[in-house]
């Protein structure tokens, strides 16, 4: 038996007779992380010290989706492509000039490769041209490549909607037959679902994981989502890639890739750093930088639909800016430098066109219509012709997504609200939409005015203006704009039949004003590419084309 | 004995059966989910530059337009016979990018639940047995601050001052671009390097780890110690630890072998669950730490809509998550045969 006395005396020593052994125990545990950390550490630093190969260490936060040049259709899979398989024809370095890749010239009328009725593009292969196993690149290949890439089905593949047929004529010849006059189809000759690819990728699908190379470079391993080897391509027919070895990495933040870079985890960070980050690193001494002129755009998008519009089946339902004047006076208001230095400081300059700057024909049709700087007297006047007031305000929502064109997206919205409501006779209210949403909701029409951005599928300014523009092009619908217009209609296919510079070029000037004029949309800026890079790393260009070259970097 | 093991028996399978329907209701709670939610994965993938006619077509493809009861069907009798599908996103099988992303998320989760388990554990013992004292106000309130601390933030001041201060840790990642990466084997780096027989690779594998399973650990470490404290409170003042104290056994001994035994129970199976739940991805660790683990996979495929990959991460998940339980009510019933049916 144990008394009532005895009992209370051990309840109250428990406390204490326990302290000892859990003090022991705290004191192994805390060294124990300790050494983990201190530990893992410093073996870090010894042991994985970086060996001596060349090799040139990129990331970026750019991502995969598909190496099948029938497929690709999104920035990082064509760039990858782009290192690893020749195109029919590329481009001079930091230029948007075509040059001869696997054919041995650029098709043109004065060198018979275009027809005088410019409907048969005649596409002569240089020879020796070989893929990475050594098996021939002939008019075969060619033909085969791009009958492949039309009847797949591919998301790029209504680029070729032009193409009547692909016939060899011998065997480093084909002959390729349009249905209408179409001059950009030279462009397209330069772009990823044109490339040749191996008779190996048959059976009608596409191989997404699949890269048979042709170009200087050979995906030697990948890590989906994570990490691409790139390996020099022994059988490449041009001159050699200056590094053996490249490992691209990708980051999933723009955080990570800045730490990366500084850290000197890679020596070149590519896409996409944060505008603060960049302007940051540029003070670096540890660090280089370069920036360049990006074929990227942003807009406002209106949605122009009228009642006639409605009636005739081409749009859902009639907007406020349907109302020319409204769509004016807003681009009268609207303040790029604000956008600008609130977004994207030092990184995207102020647009006046669809048609950006570095590409032909661009014009600041914006600018010499509405000015540099907001005309808010203007504005007024016009939305007061529109039946507004300070008392009675236009009143609509802005919408914009949060996260598909990163973080300062909100903040662009906010200088564009700010903008528009200095008149005092407009109230805007932002309103928001994850990727998904938002593109379901322009489909439909839902938006009356929202921000959209654009990188072209081929570089000929035809892509900046015939999607936007053209009525028939599907485009002014699936961009929930609804703009029509015949004459310029007819300006557009005027200007993409023929392929003579000084022919388009007034072309295109009308366009873009008879755009700045019409205002169904209004530009706000273009981007600019940013690249950081470590001091031994040589040989970047930024082109205005955005083709980011691998093969063309050293590592000292 | 007999009847004993037959009763688990019994207590095995009943629980084993009512696992199917609840898959069953799973999968069918995600398939009427996902059609119900606006968008499409055809339209949100092809977006602004999406041609119709393609679109029609890969929506016929994928049978989009047939009624919803046949694709109901179709989708029950894939999964039934191991067809998870192709990603719309990525034009992968599905079980490929699982097979590609587990690894990381395995990882993740055993090392971050160590560290977990180690000062959740140690600590909630600490403080249960120094109740209201100094150094249990001390425990409670760094396990107050520990749980609700953003992960985003503590995984960046680490990386701060680990990566970019100190130089001692890689900032983020699996592995360091600058090392080949050992062959695969089981996708985990840290076993395939030792099988490899690479040192600095296997270094190279745990570095990367130590700051994204501290980040997770500690965070989820202040979740477990106060479980562990209140347990091990309980436990302390029950009726058994005092009648083993009556009995004159050591306070050693009376803890260990009583009190901190029946404390963790509870624990356990707290650490269970979560365990499992982390291999759902822990996806802000896993965003911060540029992880590409199931998380990430999980959260793009429902940005994009990806039916197959939502479906195919859903049951894995579901399977997985049934499995877990299983094995912690099995793991109870024997610890606790008062639990049985």
């Amino acid at each position: 038996m144990v008394g009532a006395d005895e009992m209370a005396t051990a309840q109250q020593e428990v406390p204490g007779a326990r302290r000892p052994w859990s003090k022991k125990l705290l004191a192994v545990i805390a060294v124990v992380l300790v050494l983990i950390v201190v530990g893992g550490a410093a073996a870090y630093v010894v042991l994985t010290t970086p060996p001596p190969a060349k090799v040139l260490v990129a990331g970026t936060t750019d991502d995969e989706r598909t190496f099948d040049p029938a497929d690709a259709y999104d920035y990082f899979s064509i760039n990858i492509i782009q290192n690893t398989m020749a195109m029919l024809l590329t481009y001079e370095p930091g230029t948007s000039n075509l040059k001869p890749d696997i054919l041995s010239e650029v098709p043109s009328v004065a060198n018979g490769g275009i027809s005088a009725d410019a409907l048969n593009y005649t596409l002569r292969i240089r020879p020796g041209v070989k893929f990475e196993d050594g098996s021939a690149i002939n008019a075969t290949v060619v033909k085969y490549s791009l009958e492949r890439s039309i009847s797949l089905g591919g998301e790029p593949s209504f680029l070729l909607d032009a193409v009547a047929s692909v016939t060899k004529v011998d065997d480093l010849t084909v002959k390729v037959t349009l249905s209408r006059k179409w001059s950009p189809f030279v462009s397209l000759l330069a772009f990823s679902n044109t490339a040749p690819v191996h008779l190996a990728l048959t059976d009608d699908r596409f191989y997404p994981n699949v890269v048979i190379s042709s170009g200087p470079y050979r995906l030697a391993k990948y890590l989906p989502h994570q990490r691409y080897e790139f390996e020099r391509n022994p059988e490449y027919y041009g001159t050699p890639a200056k590094v053996p070895k490249v490992v691209i990495v990708r980051y999933t933040t723009a955080v990570d890739l800045k730490l990366a870079i500084q850290t000197g985890e890679v020596d070149v960070a590519y896409r996409s750093l944060l505008p603060q980050d960049f302007n940051t690193l540029k003070s670096d001494p540890n660090l280089r930088t370069l920036q360049g002129d990006s074929p990227f755009i942003r807009y406002i998008v209106f949605n122009v639909c009228d009642a006639a519009g409605v009636t005739s089946g081409w749009c859902p339902r009639a907007t406020p800016f349907s109302d020319v004047r409204i769509r004016r006076a807003l681009a009268y208001a609207v303040n790029r430098s604000e956008v600008i230095q609130s977004s994207y400081p030092g990184v995207v300059s102020p647009l006046y066109s669809l048609v950006p700057e570095g590409m032909p024909f661009h014009t600041d049709a914006f600018k010499t219509r509405y000015g540099e700087s907001p005309n808010i007297a203007q504005a007024r006047a016009l939305l007061t012709a529109a039946g507004f007031s300070e008392t009675s305000k236009l009143s609509f929502r802005l919408w914009y997504t949060p996260s598909h064109y990163g973080d300062p997206e909100l903040l662009v919205a906010r200088a564009v609200e700010r903008a528009w409501e200095a008149t005092g006779m407009v109230d805007v209210t932002l309103d928001t939409k994850e990727w998904a949403d938002y593109i379901v909701a322009w489909l439909a029409g839902d938006f009356d005015v929202f921000l959209l951005g654009w990188f072209p599928d081929y570089f000929d300014s035809d892509n900046f203006v015939f999607p936007f523009l053209h009525s028939a092009s599907g485009g002014t619908a699936s961009f929930g704009n609804y703009y029509q217009n015949a004459t310029m209609d007819g300006l557009i296919e005027d200007q993409g039949a023929t392929a003579d510079p000084a022919a388009r070029a007034p072309l295109f000037d009308e366009i873009q004003t008879g755009l700045a004029w019409d205002a169904p949309y209004i530009p706000l800026f273009q981007g600019e590419q940013q690249v950081v890079f470590r001091p031994n790393i040589s040989g970047i260009v930024l082109d205005p084309v955005q083709f980011f070259r691998y093969f063309l970097i050293d590592v000292a | 004995m007999a009847g004993s093991s037959g009763s688990l028996r019994a207590y095995i399978l009943a629980r084993a059966l009512l696992a199917v329907p609840m898959i069953f209701l799973l999968l069918t709670f995600v398939f009427l989910v996902l059609r119900v939610a606006p968008g499409d994965p055809v339209t949100t993938i092809f977006g602004e530059r999406g041609n119709p006619v393609i679109i029609d077509r890969v929506k016929r493809e994928l049978g989009l337009y047939d009624p919803l009861y046949i694709q109901y069907f179709r989708y029950l009798a894939d999964i039934f016979t191991g067809n998870m599908g192709t990603s719309i996103l990525t034009d992968r099988p599905v079980i490929d990018e699982v097979n590609d992303r587990m690894p990381a998320t395995l990882e993740l989760t055993f090392s971050s639940m160590i560290v977990a388990s180690i000062v959740g554990i140690s600590f909630g013992v600490f403080a249960g047995t120094r109740k209201d004292t100094p150094a249990d106000i001390g425990t409670r309130l760094f396990a107050t601050v520990a749980y609700n601390i953003p992960v985003f933030w503590f995984g960046l001041i680490l990386k701060l001052v680990f990566s970019l201060w100190l130089r001692w840790l890689p900032p983020s990642g699996r592995f360091s671009p600058r090392l080949d990466i050992p062959p695969r084997v089981t996708g985990l780096y840290t076993i395939d390097s030792l099988l490899q027989g690479n040192i600095p690779a296997f270094v190279d594998a745990v570095a990367h780890l130590i700051l994204p399973s501290l980040t997770l650990g500690l965070v989820l470490a202040g979740f477990f110690v106060r479980i562990t404290r209140v347990n091990v409170i309980r436990a302390m003042h029950a009726d058994f630890v005092e009648a083993a104290r009556a009995r004159g056994i050591p306070e050693r001994l009376v803890f260990f072998r009583h009190a901190l035994k029946n404390a963790l129970v509870p624990v356990v199976t707290t650490m269970g669950l979560t365990f499992a739940l982390l291999f759902s991805g822990a996806i802000l660790t896993e965003t911060v730490f540029s992880f590409e683990g199931m998380g990430r996979y999980v959260f793009l495929a429902i940005s994009f809509r990806d039916y197959p990959s939502i479906q195919g991460a859903v049951v894995y998940y579901g399977v997985l998550m049934l499995v877990i339980s299983l094995l912690i009510d099995i793991l109870n019933a024997v610890i606790d045969p008062r639990i049985r049916y």
